[in-house]
This record gives C-alpha cells, sequence and structure tokens, in this order.
C-alpha cells in the first residue's frame, strides 16, 4: 500500500491516527475510516509519520558510473520520475574491497586516493545533477566506495526507494557470466524492485 | 618510462660485467668490505659467555624489551586479543570511511613484510643449531615480542608527518626526534632518529633486499641446476620486476603478486596442517621433544641456552618485533587513534612466529627430518621435511620462497626509502635514486655468495633495534596514556562498535 497526502496538500496531520480522525475535510477521509487497519499498519512500517514524510514523492534509487548504459538508465529513470513526479538519487559507486592488498607505499597514498576518487566521481555526477534539475526533475547524488551490489541495495533500504534503476552492464566477459554481473547480482539481491535499462 | 629506462641503464652494465668477471669481483668485494664490515658485525653481535656458550647480547636486548614492555602494558598481547580481532573483522569500521585502509590490509601488508624467508629458511637455522627446545623459545619470543610491536606501532601513528598533499611518512625516525623532543632531548633524539635511519637503509639493502634475493636463488639453482652459477640472470629478473613495481609504478605485477602471496601462505600453512594431521600421532612426541629440548637439548651446542639463543634470534628475525620496521608501514594507515594500530600490530607477531613458524617446526620434528651435524639446515632441512610427505614439495617451496622474498622486497624497499626520504628531503628525483640503488642490491644479493655482505645485512636489522628500543624505553609512558584515553573513549562509547 503507498500511502500518499491528500490530493489537496494537506497530508495527513501530524501522524497519530486518533488525532487524525478528529479532523474533517480531507476527501480520503472516508478511505482511511474503511481502511483503518491498513494505514495503522502502513503507518508503523514507515515510523513515526511526519507531515513532510509523507508528502515526499517516492525515491528512485540509479546506479550511475558514466558508462553509455548508465546515462540511459538516467533518462529512463527522469522520465518515469516526471510522468510520477518522483525524485532520483544518483548513487556512483567506487568498486572497493576492504581485503584487497596493498603495498606499503599504496597504503600511504590511500586517503589522498581516496578523496581524489571521490573528487573524480563527484565531478561526473555533477553535470547530470544539473541536467535533471534544469529538466524539472529533484535529484540528489552521493558517491561511495564498496561492491555495487551491496551499497545500491544498501542504499535503496536507506531511503526507502520506491525502486533501483540500473544500466546494464553489457559484460560478456567469461568472467562476468560465470560470476554474474551487478545486474544479475541485484536482480536477486535487491531490497526494492529492480528495473534493469537495456 | 623515463624511470624504466633509467633503472635498466643502471643495471645492465653492472650485471654485464658480473656476468663475465663473477669470482673476481666476488673475492675483491669480499676483500673491500670484510675489514669494515667485520668489527660492525662484531660489535652488533657482541657475546658474552653464558653458562658455556656465546650468548649475542642483542638477543637478550630484544627479548628484554619485549618482557619490559609485556609487563608495563600488562600482558596486553592476552588481554587484547579478543579486541585486535575485532577491529581486524571490521567491528569498528564506519561505513562512511569506506574506501580508506581497514585495519584487515594494514595487517595483511604489514605481514607480507614479514612472513618470508624468515618462517622458511630460519626456521630450519634454528632447529638445526638449537635442536627441536628452540621451538619453545621461538614461540615464547613471538608472543612476548607481540607487546614490542603494540608499543612501537602506536608511537609510529602518534608522531607521523602528515603532508598537505594527504600523504603520510612515519616510522621510528620520526617518533624518536618528534617524541623526544617534547621532554626537551631533541639532540638525543636526532641522534637516535639517523642511526636508525642509517641502519634502517642497510637494513632495508641488506636483510631486506641481499639476504631475500640470495636465499630464494639458493633454493631455486638448488631445483634448477642449470642455473648453477647464474644468479646474476635471477637477479635481473627480479630487480626487473622489482624496479617495474617500486619505480615504475607499474600496480598490475604488484597486484598479481599480492594475490599470490597470501595464496602460497595459505597453501604453505595448509600443506604444513595436512602433514601434521598426517602423523597427529606423532603430535604429542614432537611437542615433548619441543618441551624436553628447550630445558635439557642432546646433541645442541651450548644446552638449553644455545636453544634459547636459536629461538629468540630467529623469532626475532623472522616478526621484526623491536626493530621498529612495522611501525612504518602502520603510520601509513589512516585511523581515528593510534592505539587501534598497536592492537592490529600485536597480531603480527602471532601469526608470524606463534603460528607459521610453530609449524614448519613441527614438520620439521615429526618427520625426523633434522639431523645434527649433517650440514643439512636452512630452506634445505625444511624442503626435506615437506619432501618426506610430498615428494616434489621443493618446487612448491621454491616458488613460494620466491615469492615471499619478492614481497618482502617491496615491503622493505619502502621502509628504506622512508628513512631515506627522512635524511635527505622528500622529493621524487632523490626517491628515484634510492629505488635504483635498491634494484641494483638485488642483483648483487642473488649473484655473489658474500658471507661479510649478508652478515652485515643481519647486523644492520639488529641494529635498527638499538636506537629503536631506546626510544621506545623513554616514551613508553606517552604510549601508556595514550592507551589511557583509547580506553576512555571505549568506554565513553566516543568509539564504538558498528557492527
Amino acid at each position: 500500500m503507498i500511502v500518499r497526502g491528500c490530493p489537496d496538500g494537506s497530508g495527513f496531520g501530524t501522524g497519530h491516527p486518533v488525532y487524525r480522525r478528529s479532523q474533517k475535510g480531507c476527501p480520503l477521509e472516508d478511505y482511511f475510516e474503511k481502511n483503518w487497519f491498513d494505514w495503522v499498519q502502513a503507518a508503523n512500517k514507515h515510523g513515526f509519520m511526519k507531515q513532510e514524510d509523507v508528502n515526499v514523492n517516492d525515491v528512485y534509487v540509479v546506479g550511475f558510473d558514466d558508462t553509455e548504459q548508465a546515462h540511459r538508465a538516467v533518462d529512463y529513470a527522469a522520465n518515469r520520475a516526471k510522468k510520477s513526479g518522483a525524485s532520483l538519487h544518483l548513487v556512483f559507486v567506487l568498486e572497493w574491497s576492504p581485503y584487497s592488498f596493498h603495498t606499503p607505499e599504496e597504503l600511504a597514498e590511500r586517503h589522498k586516493r581516496r578523496e581524489e576518487e571521490l573528487d573524480r566521481a563527484n565531478n561526473l555526477v555533477h553535470p547530470v545533477i544539473q541536467k535533471l534539475k534544469d529538466a524539472g526533475v529533484e535529484a540528489t547524488c552521493e558517491a561511495r566506495h564498496g561492491h555495487a551490489a551491496d551499497l545500491l541495495s544498501e542504499i535503496a533500504k536507506e531511503k526507502g526507494a520506491a525502486q533501483l534503476i540500473i544500466g546494464r552492464t553489457g559484460g560478456s566477459s567469461i568472467a562476468q557470466r560465470l560470476l554474474g554481473g551487478v545486474a544479475i547480482t541485484l536482480a536477486q539481491v535487491s531490497p526494492v524492485p529492480l528495473t534493469i535499462v537495456p | 618510462m623515463l624511470h624504466r629506462i633509467l633503472a635498466s641503464a643502471i643495471l645492465l652494465p653492472l650485471t654485464a660485467s658480473l656476468a663475465h668477471a663473477q669470482d673476481g669481483i666476488d673475492q675483491a668485494i669480499s676483500d673491500i668490505v670484510a675489514p669494515i664490515v667485520n668489527p660492525i658485525v662484531s660489535a652488533v653481535f657482541y657475546s658474552v659467555p653464558v653458562f658455556g656458550t656465546q650468548f649475542p647480547l642483542i638477543v637478550g636486548w630484544l627479548v628484554i624489551a619485549a618482557l619490559v614492555f609485556t609487563v608495563y602494558f600488562g600482558f596486553i598481547q592476552f588481554r587484547g586479543l579478543g579486541h585486535s580481532i575485532s577491529l581486524v573483522r571490521g567491528d569498528y569500521l564506519d561505513p562512511k570511511d569506506a574506501g580508506e585502509v581497514t585495519p584487515f590490509q594494514a595487517l595483511a601488508t604489514a605481514l607480507s613484510g614479514t612472513v618470508g624467508l624468515g618462517n622458511i629458511a630460519g626456521v630450519g637455522v634454528a632447529v638445526y643449531l638449537g635442536g627441536p627446545g628452540a621451538t619453545f623459545w621461538m614461540i615464547l619470543a613471538g608472543l612476548l615480542g607481540m607487546a614490542s610491536k603494540f608499543t612501537e606501532c602506536i608511537l609510529g601513528v602518534r608522531y607521523r608527518n602528515e603532508y598537505a598533499d594527504g600523504t603520510v611518512s612515519g616510522g621510528p625516525m620520526y617518533y624518536l626526534s618528534k617524541g623526544l623532543s617534547e621532554d626537551g632531548k631533541a639532540a638525543f633524539g636526532k641522534f637516535l632518529a639517523i642511526f636508525f635511519s642509517i641502519c634502517c637503509i642497510g637494513g632495508a639493502l641488506g636483510g631486506g633486499n641481499m639476504f631475500q634475493a640470495n636465499q630464494s636463488f639458493a633454493q631455486v639453482s638448488g631445483l634448477f641446476p642449470v642455473l648453477e652459477g647464474k644468479g646474476w640472470l635471477f637477479g635481473i629478473v627480479m630487480a626487473a620486476i622489482v624496479a617495474a613495481v617500486i619505480i615504475g609504478g607499474i600496480k598490475s605485477i604488484a597486484r598479481v603478486t599480492e594475490k599470490i602471496v597470501p595464496g602460497m601462505a595459505i597453501l604453505y600453512v595448509g600443506s604444513a596442517l595436512i602433514i601434521i594431521v598426517m602423523n597427529i600421532g606423532a603430535v604429542g612426541d614432537a611437542f615433548m621433544a619441543i618441551i624436553n629440548g628447550a630445558f635439557a637439548p642432546t646433541a645442541v651446542a651450548g644446552g638449553a641456552i644455545g636453544a634459547l639463543i636459536q629461538g629468540f634470534k630467529r623469532a626475532a628475525f623472522s616478526n621484526e618485533a623491536g626493530i621498529g620496521s612495522a611501525s612504518i608501514a602502520h603510520s601509513a594507515v589512516q585511523t581515528k587513534h593510534p592505539v587501534t594500530e598497536g592492537y592490529v600490530a600485536l597480531l603480527e607477531p602471532f601469526i608470524d612466529t606463534v603460528v607459521i613458524c610453530t609449524m614448519t617446526s613441527l614438520v620439521i620434528i615429526i618427520t625426523n627430518s633434522w639431523v645434527p651435524d649433517s650440514g643439512v639446515t636452512g630452506i634445505a632441512l625444511t624442503s626435506k621435511a615437506f619432501e618426506a610427505n610430498f615428494s616434489g614439495f621443493g618446487y612448491l617451496l621454491a616458488i613460494a620462497a620466491v615469492l615471499f622474498a619478492f614481497s618482502t622486497m617491496i615491503s622493505w624497499s619502502y621502509y628504506g626509502l622512508k628513512a631515506w626520504t627522512y635524511m635527505f628531503g622528500e622529493g621524487k628525483a632523490k626517491e628515484l635514486v634510492f629505488k635504483a640503488i635498491f634494484c641494483v642490491f638485488v642483483v648483487i644479493g642473488s649473484s655473489m655468495s658474500l658471507g661479510p655482505v649478508i652478515d652485515f645485512s643481519d647486523a644492520m636489522i639488529f641494529a635498527m633495534a638499538i636506537a629503536n628500543i631506546i626510544g621506545l624505553y623513554m616514551l613508553m609512558p606517552k604510549v601508556k596514556a595514550l592507551v589511557a584515553d583509547y580506553h576512555e573513549k571505549l568506554a565513553s562509547g566516543e568509539i564504538k562498535k558498528i557492527k
């Protein structure tokens, strides 16, 4: 069940169902009177509800790595977002394993490299965000180190995303076929509905 | 590219001349260096007679220091072991810091510098000369050494230099000079730091380079007699690969080898375990031999003291606790509190000596490979022990020896470089000079059988401990204060478990 604010923009009020019931004037009032149990369940699931929370539109988390496929995924997501009034959250994953091996020299430079990697990623994402905003789509972004599938799942959960949108990596190497690319992994582990854009 | 051309320009003429006049040069260099080196070697390894055997004071220096730190920090290596493991598992890692070096990576890198020929060849020497009982003293030295590592790695992080570009330099030379100048002993601190740096460069070129190249070539040429006397060829190949990594910055080679090295370590330990399990009935007897041999050995020169000296000496050479080298590697790691590195570092002597060295010596003992005065010692003894169960294991051991030697060289090239830049200043050109010298020494080490130079490199590594441990004694109250501060923050929840 998707909980949305009242069409007149008044929202559900400050949260407590009993308090809500005493207020009149919302056209959806009757609906909630009839589906009281669902409403309480939804409210509990989403935690304590504030007006802003309820009015916030859906968030689509989009995996972005500046490849052609990623740009296609963003275009697709932007289209969907425009239609549904959702906002986008672009995630630039910098592949990183906490168990990889380094020489001492690399350890000494790691902090500096990490900053550089984050800067580079942000420099790639920011123009895209600007373009989206210009097109009237609400968009935010973040760059993080980690494993793509794990991190995208984690962020989708964190953001309470309505869906996760990624580009097909298109990798056809033997290793990728055997181990499964990010898309295949996400298809199995994604906590929210997943769209793979070809 | 320029770097690589430069490196080969230096290497090629030198190695060509080596090829032509191997014996002559061998002898000539021996003659030149011996008079200079011998007094230094005998000074560092100055021995006193104890119960009828010669006891090198430097070994006592390391073990007594380890004992002092153990008591001073209240047996931290036993009390803190759980916390160390928790740190390495990443229980305290903030997801926001993803992309920074993790405690696991810091440990793995530091281990790749210490796990090496010391665990294969060194144990062979210890058991050959000291009998099974040497193992007992080796384990004891490893356990005590954990406290030394704890102390030096905390200081390394506390007094490192952080530069504007985000890189860091640290190690004993920095805590000796900066730490002691806080107490108004700037001149003495500076003197110790310079003394340490000189020894560290010597140790990097010697024990961390020539010794590694020499011993791994010994194993390889033993298996492939066709290579006999072609150490220079082996040296050039090895030097070229080392140069590609440290000068050319070719990450892919480091990537590949650094993936194989942990694999080799697992394979080595795995094979040892299989041999131990296959002979499980003999393990009880082996431990009896170790205990009996520790206190009342037979057929060991110098009796119990002889076993003790061999065990202590090889443990120190293998895990480098108190030497100060690990502190250089650990101080490069970004951490919220210096003490976390201490906890991570104390696992190194445990894994290196208590686990891996003990396995090697168990294999030697249960396969009855140890024959006193047989002349089969070092890597040959270890090889013989493994071959007794797995024929053809010598080949695997040769590959392991070469890879371990390689990763040890990469680590020591960094330690030497940090000492070099401490003395001569930071800068690409200055670094390049050291790296080029380092590569030349790979060739020298593998192409010559220079007893005095190898002795010298051993001496230099142990000499690092002279300056380092004096500093550790003077700075240990500061470490205690840091540890107290860390535990306060743990208790108050300022540093907390994430997982």
